[in-house]
């Protein structure tokens, strides 16, 4: 029997917004009914595009929204009725990072202090190991020599060393669980390698689990082991090889946009085009036209 | 359109270009000693990561920074054999108002007047004679740089278009002046992919149509490589190799650029590899769902 | 640089404190304008401090001949009956500047209190807060202090009271405005995934952040407090046991023409005052701006 960390029935969240210039007040599903299992352990993706609500998606798995309709599952249990020690364990169990590094630390707080409130909070380790620990978790996540980074505020660090700090911050509590919000498009494409590989080997080697959201493809293919399409509120389709074989004709499109730095894939869009210009007819894809 | 030589001296020409700003306490040598040309109608991309100086190129070369920041500039700019170093603030606006070069920004939002309708934007942009043909020439200037139902998109204000709408409104008011040259700083950075590959679109349709040169900067190589005849990469303030796009794409021979291709295509490798990245599907629990 | 074997390289928060007090007092007075309201604001609060010694006369005392003009015995002149106006201004001095840090202080506290709970909680709490905001700043202060004043006489702590109830509502609103925009901030949502406390959210993670408008608004506060409490004792409804300079005005309105001196110095101390305060504002506002624009939010 495969278990589940989470799951999320029927989950809808409306909000409702007035268009400009009129006076009707238009819903907007940013989620619509989702059905969703995160099973325990795995790299689960969501993407889409911007609007289509995976982020909204997020926020409700971490209890940081709450559904309109339907209901989000912490191990069977329906959010709103965790008792206490429950409560207690979701927290600890599911963890978060975001996508802007610069905003998800305190920017008033040296990283150390930061750590500290939630280690502290936690009780993680006793107040005289508290920074050997800490400087323990930045060590493991690359942050190396780990003091330098403690002492810091975030504007003092770079993008990838944030979003790292952020990591480690999560990583601290020992989570099952990992939802990353667009962690990577803040970053330079270097710095997004190193972190996918950071959490490629958290995976691996603390058999912690990500729902990693994202709008790029290629970033995604290369972590996920199963992969969930959404579009205007609704997954339209999941499943492990949808790169392969697409279902769904907008997952073809997603699939479409994507552009390649491949030299292959280069030399081929290339070449097309120039026998487009000799012949002076458009190349593209005539389903993308605008 | 592949320039394989710069016939008759090059549309824009810089030469050992140095500018250094000043951050605080700290001497940032932003750009470091850069040189390169763009000929007629020639398009070619610059790419680098975040700190290589890449936008701070741009803007020096179209004299678009702050007086604030700039603690040296040095080098020779020449745009059609006029060294834009020396010339007047009047000679510059006359430069960029008509058949001289235009740019466009990461974000329109920031770039957009939040409470002027898109249609009086780019009627601004045009030059400010309010009669009838400026509506018409607001309304094509807006068909051309892509937009459906420009009638209808000239009354909306920026807040009420799309990221992939506002970054074409910013296109069509670059538009306006009839540039021959098109500066583009990250112009689909902040877009979603189909989007992103409309406004590529649009950009190599102008391109090829308008026969309008191109500087793209972008740190995405396959932006840069879906629009640029040449590319120049950027590291550190200086140009670290240049050269056809192909021909560095395939065979890139500075190791910085090789890096770059690599970790860009790396993005696509498999789950399952022969490093064991992921343990086994048999060990995986659960079906999929 | 290996810190490993420092036990803590962090100093404790309120030495850390006072080090950030005196740096940032030193950066006010390097800008243009902080430096000469800095000056102004050590001036006044000297004479407060040492008023007993500066002033030559009790200022309550009334030996000196009624109405006399500024002379080397009353360098401020005498008031009608005979009190020397030099040693009423230095008194003076203390009560507007109690009075102005009093209920600037008090402001920040009630006005950010309000502002805190209905700028992070919004809804209903908000709903309500808000609206009892709006309506202390539509209450016409100067009549109700009247009628209290006419109810139970005047006293040091109403007027302290009264003040604070008018100038409020404008703290509580920069401080819900700074909340509502804070709460929305990746920071807070980790916090509140790490479980940390409401109480620990709204005061360790969001209020340093909410701060450096708030300080600003609040030396404005202080010189608003000071012509209010002015106004007050022009109109005769300060604590008579208090020596403030609206009440020497109010003494002064009926000499206006025949004894000029005793309506200009009090009305220059106020003068000075208001400046000062505004003075130091400015300089508030430039160092606490550039830092939010120029590299992301830093202290």
């Amino acid at each position: 029997m495969t278990s589940q960390i989470l799951q999320l029935r029927g989950v809808t969240r409306r909000y409702v917004s007035r268009a400009p210039y009129s006076w009707r007040r238009q819903i907007v599903n940013a989620a619509d009914g989702v059905d969703l299992d995160v099973h325990e352990g795995e790299t689960l993706a969501i993407v889409g595009e911007s609007g289509s609500g995976k982020s909204t998606l997020a926020k409700l798995m971490l209890h940081l929204e709450q559904p309109s309709d339907g209901v989000v599952l912490y191990r069977g249990i329906p959010l709103p009725d965790l008792n206490r020690q429950q409560w207690r364990a979701y927290r600890r169990d599911v963890q978060a990072i975001f996508q802007d590094p610069s905003s998800s630390l305190n920017p008033r707080m040296r990283v150390e202090e930061s750590l500290s409130h939630v280690a502290r909070r936690h009780e993680l380790a006793e107040p005289a190991k508290l920074r050997a620990f800490l400087a323990g978790h930045l060590a493991s996540v690359g942050l190396d020599p780990p003091e330098h980074y403690l002492a810091r505020y975030p504007y003092q660090l770079s993008g990838g060393q944030q979003q790292k700090v952020a990591i480690a911050r999560a990583m601290m509590l020992e989570p099952r669980l990992i939802v990353a919000d667009e962690p990577l498009s803040s970053l330079d494409i270097s710095i997004q390698v190193q972190v996918l590989d950071l959490m490629r080997e958290l995976s691996r080697r603390k058999r912690v689990g990500f729902v990693l959201i994202s709008h790029d493809l290629n970033a995604v293919q290369s972590i996920a082991e199963r992969i969930a399409v959404m579009q205007h509120g609704r997954i339209v389709e999941i499943g492990r090889d949808i790169f392969d074989a697409p279902a769904h004709p907008y997952t073809r499109l997603l699939l479409q946009a994507r552009l390649s730095a491949d030299p292959r894939e280069v030399r081929a869009r290339l070449s097309n085009l120039s026998h487009a210009r000799a012949s002076n007819q458009p190349a593209e894809p005539p389903s993308l036209q605008a | 359109m592949r320039a394989t030589s710069v016939e008759g001296g090059p549309l824009l020409s810089v030469r050992n270009l140095k500018v250094h700003l000043r951050v605080g306490e700290t001497l940032v040598r932003a750009v470091d000693g850069i040189d390169f040309a763009v000929g007629e109608g020639e398009s070619i991309g610059i790419v680098g990561e975040s700190g290589s100086g890449k936008s701070t190129l741009a803007r020096a070369i179209l004299k678009l920074l702050p007086n604030v920041e700039l603690a040296a500039f040095e080098g020779e700019v020449h745009f059609r054999g006029i060294d834009l170093a020396g010339i007047s603030e009047r000679a510059l606006r006359d430069l960029r108002r008509h058949r001289g070069f235009s740019m466009i920004f990461q974000d329109p939002l920031g770039y957009l007047n939040p409470t002027k309708r898109v249609g009086a934007q780019v009627a601004e942009a045009i030059g400010g004679e309010s009669s009838t043909p400026v509506g018409d020439r607001v309304q094509k200037l807006l068909a051309d740089a892509g937009l459906p139902s420009p009638s209808q998109v000239v009354r909306r204000f920026p807040h009420e278009l799309s990221g992939g709408m506002r970054q074409r409104v910013m296109i069509a008011m670059a538009l306006a002046s009839e540039p021959v040259l098109l500066v583009a700083d990250e112009p689909t950075t902040a877009l979603d992919a189909t989007v992103q590959l409309q406004v590529l679109e649009t950009l190599r349709r102008l391109h090829r149509d308008r026969k309008m040169a191109m500087v793209i900067i972008s740190h995405d190589l396959g932006v840069i490589a879906e629009l640029c005849d040449r590319i120049y990469v950027m590291r550190a303030g200086k140009m670290v190799e240049s050269g056809d796009t192909l021909e560095i794409f395939e065979s890139p021979k500075h190791p910085y650029t090789a890096q770059l291709i690599a970790l860009s295509t790396r993005r696509h490798a498999a789950p399952v590899g022969a490093n064991g990245a992921f343990p086994s599907e048999a060990s995986r629990p659960g079906a999929a769902r | 640089m290996s810190e490993l074997a420092a036990p803590s390289a962090e100093p404790r928060p309120l030495a850390r404190a006072w080090r950030n007090l005196r740096t940032a007092i030193g950066n006010i007075a390097h800008t243009r304008h902080g430096g000469a309201g800095c000056a102004i604001l050590l001036l006044l609060a000297l004479v407060a401090v040492f008023a007993p010694s500066i002033a030559p006369y009790d200022p309550l005392q009334q030996a000196q001949a009624s109405l006399a003009p500024p002379s080397l015995e009353n360098f401020f002149g005498t008031d009608n009956i005979g009190r020397d106006i030099f040693s009423l201004v230095i008194y003076g001095t203390r009560t507007s500047l109690v009075i102005g840090l009093g209920a600037s202080f008090g402001a920040l506290i009630l006005g950010g209190t309000v502002g805190m709970f209905a700028g992070y909680f919004r809804g209903a709490v908000e709903a309500i807060l808000m609206r009892v905001a709006e309506l202390f700043q539509t209450l016409p202060v100067i009549v109700i202090v009247l009628l209290t004043v006419a109810l139970f006489g005047s006293n040091f702590w109403l007027l302290l009271a009264a003040v604070i109830l008018a100038i409020w509502p404008a703290e509580a609103r920069l401080v819900y405005g700074q909340y509502i925009k804070l709460r929305r901030m990746d920071f807070v949502a980790a916090a509140k995934v790490a479980d940390l406390s409401t109480a620990h959210i709204m005061l360790r993670e969001i209020l340093p952040s909410a701060i450096p408008p708030v300080i600003v608004q609040a030396a404005l506060d202080a010189s608003v407090a000071i012509l209010i409490e002015a106004s007050l004792g022009f109109l005769g409804l300060s604590d008579p046991n208090m020596v403030s300079w609206g009440q020497i005005l109010h003494v002064a309105q009926d000499y206006m023409t025949v004894a000029w001196w005793t309506s200009f110095f009090p009305g220059a101390a106020i003068c000075l005052a208001v400046v000062g305060l505004n003075l130091f504002a400015d300089g508030l506002n430039e160092i606490v701006d550039p830092h939010l624009r120029g590299r992301g939010l830093q202290p």
